[in-house]
């Protein structure tokens, strides 16, 4: 058997395909998940195609992780399929980086935010986890809170 | 011919392993000499086919809807990558449930053309492939070459006893 030479296509592909790979493994990732909600809605392909006023043979270009969706179709397959494909809803900012939270006596003491830092909201404490993280909605704030 | 099964580590993953075709007395694989002939001209095509593999390999695995199941001639084995009717190129390829993928050659695939009989770069590729793919079949038939939920295993290299 020939002994393999090492080739260097393989290591240059590697390089020009790393900015591009999110953008692939974005669109096949989409397409799997497509697939798998019609098969979880016991639709056929076809069935599927029809409801959506398409050929069986664009369903196979969507699934095919190739195609790139416009907004609209994403939309139209997220309302027949009843899943969500589309993250357009509009939250208030959460930030939980820039907060120290001391404590004594299992009780906040002082809560000190960054001087330069702009927030967004008032101040809510989650106490589920237990006052780790702090958030934000809508309320400008002080450059640092003090509890007693 | 004799051949060997030769896994491309950048590609493969948890998911699928992915190899390609080193031909007895080759220095490179069918892919990698297929990416080199065209690496140039296609760029972006190439660069999408790789990630598309390195997806599979490593998240997605071999899912029959990322290739086309109907190239070379029913039950034979062949399939291509799923080529966009946009894109210029067609890679033909032996896919195995989800777990394993063996990439062959291929090459621009023109509008012309409504067969791969029709075009004689692609006539070539897809008959080695259908070749291969008999061969692969008969080693795992004689328990040579393994499936399992982790891929292919055992006797990777390919001895055609009786010649080319």
């Amino acid at each position: 058997m020939g002994t393999k030479k090492h080739s260097g296509i393989l290591q240059r592909l590697e390089a020009r395909s790393a900015d591009s790979y999110e953008k692939v493994a974005s669109r096949m990732r989409l397409a799997i998940k497509i697939a798998d909600a019609i098969e979880h809605s016991g639709m056929s392909k076809k069935e599927f195609a029809i409801r959506l006023g398409k050929q069986p043979s664009e369903i196979s270009k969507w699934l095919s992780g190739t195609h790139n969706f416009t907004m609209d179709t994403l939309i139209d397959i997220s309302r027949v399929l009843k899943i969500q494909l589309v993250d357009d809803q509009l939250k208030a900012p959460t930030m939980t980086s820039d907060i120290t939270v001391d404590t004594y006596n299992s009780r906040i003491a002082s809560i000190k935010i960054r001087p330069t830092q702009k927030v967004l909201g008032a101040i809510s404490l989650d106490t589920s986890v237990g006052y780790k993280s702090i958030i934000y909605n809508n309320h400008i704030a002080t450059p640092c809170y003090g509890f007693v | 011919m004799n051949f060997e099964l030769v896994e491309i580590p950048s590609l493969s993953g948890d998911c699928c392993q992915i190899f390609s075709i080193l031909i007895e007395g080759e220095e490179q694989t069918l892919f990698e000499n297929f990416a080199e002939e065209y690496e140039e001209e296609y760029v972006d095509e190439i660069a999408d086919m790789y990630n598309s593999l390195k997806f599979m390999g490593n998240e997605g695995g071999a899912r029959p809807q990322f290739f086309k199941d109907k190239e070379g001639s029913p039950g034979d084995g062949v399939s291509a990558l799923y080529d966009h009717p946009d894109k210029m190129l067609r890679l033909y390829c032996i896919v195995y449930g989800r777990v394993a993928v063996i990439l062959g050659g291929g090459g621009p695939k023109p509008k012309s053309i409504r067969a791969w009989q029709d075009d004689p770069k692609l006539c070539r590729e897809a008959t080695m492939m259908k070749y291969i793919s008999s061969k692969i079949t008969q080693a795992i038939k004689d328990g040579d070459i393994k499936i399992t939920d982790a891929g292919l295993s055992g006797e990777l290299k390919i001895i055609d006893d009786y010649g080319d």
